[in-house]
């Protein structure tokens, strides 16, 4: 079960962020995570550590929550799909291929992360579109790597951010979503990752994803 | 007395040997087998050599081993053997074999195999796993375990207990001597040495050495810890020791700490020649300064306890400890070091680094007099040596598990293991246990049609034999100086991986006693060159620091309370400390206990003293953060120091109303209640990493194609995920789990400390500013949280704390 999303507001687009790791557009009708990391647990194997699945289905497993819960016609991943070339594996392209059954009026759609490019050709039967290194939706520029554009506001992923909270007397690290004023970064898709530390700051909305739901810190 | 061959060698010298030796020789002669409790530097291996020079020994069979848990030293034993030999005229060879023994010698070795072989633990369990080791030992007789103290505590030592529990399978009658500097159990040494069903023999030689401390080091300190100013007066009076001195051994507590004092000493003493030795510094480098040391050559050498072990320097004439040995046999060990002659006290000039370690000065005083040194317990039910000695014994032939199941129980590492156990053990290596099953890569024995167990792939063993061992080394980036001119590149030594990843180019800092700057690091290499400007930073090492031990902690307690009950006008800076103390607040006696609680803008604090060392006060500060935390929704931060613990809290708590100490310190759920508090499951994730290099479920890699420590780490903690998710029951999360706790618990030490504590009278001051004890502890880093708040809560409350930062 999933606790319901958080909306806010950036530049006049309402947006929601879910616990699961992923931010709906409603007015685009788009699914937008970032750094999913398909075959991680495959590649491991290859070198060397004989890992059972699990980390790619438990990806799949939120996916349809997530589908079910917008009712989202389009999903956008926002760079590094995949992990690398040796965990695409025969095993995760028939995986997928049963999930991409479940989903096929769906359209998939890619922006090129650095692991992507290293992970080969997507097998024709995923049916999922390459769209380059950004996608300019207004006012919004899509990519994988959080680098300020002229052109718009950035939404990206690649970082894995982690929110620190520091006290005097506490600390806690969360997974989260970052909004600065020209970049926004959201968390890895994929929990078996963990990226630089972030503090709040005042230039920048954080939001911590605990016990299954978003705060604004 | 003639019966003995090495009696003539002794008459050749005009020496007369010492009762111990006859005793030894006489026993050892007579195929028993035993413990030697004798120190360092006493002339132990002619007691054990002189057992085994007879005649009536085979020859082109080996019939002795040797085993010396430092490797640099075989070939410095090996000479020690092989000269009474020679002298003697006995056509025996000695050689050694080691890691660092050509593969071609090695080769040779199995074909003409040497009279005595000279032997690392970790190079005999390599040589038992090929198919003719049985044939190859048919005539061992005797195997001397040296310097069995520094052995039998660690997983070292209990790989060596498996591997001897093989040999006596194979030789019933052999007959096994420990060497031993003094232990606690002496009679628990021996049988973890000779086995479980061994009567052992206990020769004491009695020459223990009264080691005297020089306590004039004692200031000028301020408040702060090691100030420039009171370091560099210190320095100077340490160069005049060494002046006076042959030769100076210098004792740190860290790596770190001694490449500053070697920095900071060579550049105010230019005069004297001084050497650096630490376990990170490259071999050769090491060796020269060794070989230095034993020519009488030096004026000092700095060091950690890379030297607290190994060959005698007869030139060193003087011991120096700076800062708190922390253990009181690591203090008798180092002062050992000195003077290596029969009937003369040792002395350790202490040097203490902050003025609260003259307190722990004066109670290694006290507690050197009533001669009550530490216990160490070897491990027991350590499944990841097990598991690799079963792969290792296959290689060598199929065994059946009953027969290797007797085997183990044998020795004192397995005694009472259990069946069920060792089944689970079996099974996860023939079929992979519940997780793995569907890797066949992992399935490396099999069960043949007699119920043996086999390889399953002979291929694999190439690979195992370069995987055996249960030493995991962390630090792993070596560093390079650059090739200048037509020098070639040389090593200078490792660092750990999290410093060197953290040094940026330009950055300057010193290491194996050289000013460097850092040109780059690629992969596991960091490329250094001679630094432009002056450097002062050392490096940091990640290890664990040791904490105050028991009976050092008893002493503490004792003297602080011997200060109270003395009014003179002797004014040293700890009694100047201790009067401030009482001042401020108070200083307890033995069965009261001191609790401070102080105020400032950000919260309240409870600094509490047990004086029980910093691993003890982290499980105590987490376990009454718990008990206090189910009385309420608080969340609090928990710090430790060697003398205490603290709690912190952000909100109004009124610690003064919950201190009820027998309900605190509750025996009741004891165990089960600091699981809950510490973060057992975040350190075990942590301490996998060595269980899963030695299983061999994760690879440390090969040579030329090695991983970097955070590969290891990677891979073991998603293993570690794995099995937590699939298969809770799995031993070896099991076994990371005690460790931890052990680690925290002291194997027992935690109860008897909280059983002290519900009985302890209650001291309770409110204190109007931080007291000498509570420094450490209000502006130490190291904390944990420990809350029973929801995490909600725990978000608002920093987020109200950020603003009131930010926004004031």
């Amino acid at each position: 079960m999933t606790h319901n999303p958080l909306q806010i507001d950036l530049l006049g687009e309402e947006l929601w962020l879910f616990a699961e790791r992923a931010l709906y557009w409603p007015r685009e009708d788009t699914l937008l995570i970032a750094d999913v990391h398909w075959g991680k647990d495959a590649s491991f194997r290859a070198r060397g550590l004989m890992l059972p699945d699990g980390n790619t289905l438990d990806t799949l497993d939120r996916l349809d929550t997530l589908l079910e819960q917008t009712g989202a016609h389009k999903l956008l991943v926002l760079g590094d799909l995949l992990h690398d070339r040796s965990g695409v594996t025969p095993g995760l392209i028939t995986r997928i291929d049963d999930w991409r059954d479940l989903h096929a009026d769906l359209t998939i759609e890619l922006v090129e992360g650095n692991h992507d490019r290293h992970a080969g050709k997507l097998p024709e039967s995923w049916r999922i579109d390459e769209v380059g290194e950004a996608l300019v939706k207004a006012p919004f520029i899509l990519a994988h790597e959080p680098t300020p554009s002229p052109r718009g506001y950035v939404i990206a992923g690649h970082l894995h951010p982690t929110i620190e909270l520091v006290s005097r007397h506490d600390r806690l690290r969360l997974p989260g979503f970052v909004f600065g004023p020209a970049v926004g970064v959201l968390p890895a898709f994929n929990t078996f990752s963990g990226g630089p530390p972030t503090r709040p700051s005042r230039t920048h909305r954080t939001f911590a994803i605990a016990e299954g739901a978003v705060i604004e810190i | 007395m003639t019966d003995y061959l090495i009696q003539q060698w002794f008459d050749q010298r005009g020496w007369t040997p010492h009762p111990f030796q006859l005793e030894a020789w006489k026993h050892i002669d007579a195929g028993r087998s035993g413990l030697i409790n004798v120190p360092t530097g006493s002339g132990k291996t002619l007691a054990a050599l002189g057992g085994v020079l007879t005649p009536s020994r085979v020859t082109g069979q080996i019939h002795t081993i040797y085993i010396t848990p430092i490797r640099a030293l075989a070939r410095d034993i090996g000479d020690a053997l092989r000269r009474p030999c020679q002298d003697l005229g006995l056509d025996w060879r000695v050689e050694e074999r080691t890691g660092d023994t050509s593969s071609s010698r090695k080769s040779k070795q199995r074909l003409e195999p040497p009279e005595l072989l000279v032997t690392t633990p970790e190079s005999l369990a390599i040589l038992m796993t090929y198919p003719d080791a049985p044939a190859l030992f048919s005539s061992l007789s005797t195997v001397i375990l040296d310097e069995w103290h520094s052995l039998c505590a660690s997983k070292r030592g209990v790989l060596l207990q498996l591997n001897l529990a093989r040999l006596r399978s194979w030789r019933p009658e052999l007959s096994t001597w420990a060497l031993s500097a003094t232990v606690a159990n002496t009679t628990d040494a021996a049988r973890a040495a000779c086995g479980v069903d061994s009567a052992p023999v206990i020769i004491d030689a009695r020459i223990e050495r009264e080691v005297e401390l020089d306590l004039s080091f004692d200031g000028p300190f301020g408040y702060f810890p090691w100030s420039r100013a009171n370091a560099l007066a210190t320095i100077e009076r340490i160069a005049e020791h060494i002046e006076r001195q042959r030769c100076t051994m210098v004792f740190t507590n860290s790596r770190a700490m001694a490449e500053q004092w070697y920095d900071t000493l060579s550049e105010r003493a230019p005069r004297l020649d001084i050497g650096l030795h630490h376990g990170s510094i490259e071999r050769a480098q090491r060796e020269a300064i060794e070989h230095r040391l034993k020519q009488g050559e030096l004026d000092a050498v700095i060091c950690t306890s890379s030297l607290d072990l190994g060959l005698d320097f007869d030139a060193v004439t003087s011991v120096v400890q700076v800062g708190s040995p922390k253990e009181i046999s690591r203090a008798i060990q180092r002062a050992g070091r000195a003077n290596h002659t029969l009937g003369m006290s040792s002395q350790l000039t202490c040097v203490p680094t902050r003025a609260l370690e003259t307190l722990e000065f004066a109670a290694l005083e006290h507690a050197l007099e009533s001669r009550h040194i530490e216990a160490t317990p070897s491990p027991t039910r350590c499944h990841d040596v097990l598991y690799q000695h079963m792969s290792s014994c296959a290689l060598a032939r199929a065994f059946h598990p009953d027969e290797l199941f007797d085997q183990i129980r044998s020795t004192s590492a397995y005694r009472g293991y259990p069946r069920e156990d060792f089944d689970w053990l079996l099974d996860t290596l023939c079929t992979g246990g519940k997780t793995l099953r569907a890797y066949p890569d992992y399935h490396k024995l099999e069960l043949d049609s007699s119920g043996a167990c086999v390889l399953r792939d002979p291929s694999i063993a190439a690979t195992h034999r370069m995987q055996i061992g249960t030493i995991v080394s962390s630090s792993s980036v070596s560093v390079k100086m650059a090739r200048s001119g037509r020098k070639k590149p040389t090593s200078l030594g490792t660092l750990s991986e999290d410093y060197a990843s953290k040094l940026k180019p330009g950055d300057a800092f010193i290491f194996a006693g050289k000013q460097l700057e850092v040109i780059e690091l690629r992969e596991l290499t960091l490329k250094v060159k001679p630094a432009s400007k002056k450097a002062t930073l050392a490096p940091v090492w990640t290890g664990e620091s040791h904490p105050l031990s028991e009976p050092l902690c008893e002493s503490i307690r004792h003297v602080l309370a011997a200060h109270t009950a003395r009014h003179d006008a002797h004014t040293s800076p700890l009694h100047r400390l201790l009067d401030v103390q009482r001042a401020l607040s108070t200083l307890p006696q033995p069965d009261e206990l001191l609790v401070e609680t102080y105020r400032d803008r950000t919260g309240t604090f409870l600094l509490v003293y047990p004086f029980e060392g910093h691993t003890i006060h982290e499980a105590l500060g987490a376990l009454v953060a718990k008990r206090l935390g189910d009385r309420g929704s608080v969340t609090f931060s928990v710090f430790s120091s060697e003398y205490g613990f603290g709690l912190s809290c952000a909100d109004d708590f009124d610690f003064s109303a919950a201190l009820d100490l027998p309900a605190l310190f509750s025996p009741r759920d004891l165990l089960h209640d600091t699981i809950e508090a510490i973060n057992v499951a975040q350190m075990a994730r942590h301490r996998f990493r060595e269980i899963a290099s030695i299983t061999g479920l994760v690879t440390r890699g090969y040579p030329g194609k090695r991983k970097s420590s955070r590969q290891v780490q990677t891979s073991a903690a998603l293993l570690f995920d794995v099995f937590t998710k699939y298969d809770p029951d799995n031993l070896f999360i099991e076994q990371a789990r005690r460790e931890v706790i052990e680690r925290h618990t002291g194997t027992g030490r935690l109860a008897r400390t909280c059983a002290r504590l519900c009985h302890s009278k209650l001291v309770l001051r409110e204190i109007e500013r931080p007291t000498p004890l509570s420094l450490a502890l209000i502006f130490g880093r190291q904390r944990a949280v420990v809350s029973s708040e929801t995490l909600f809560d725990r978000i608002e409350k920093m987020k109200a704390a950020w603003l009131a930062e930010n926004l004031k």
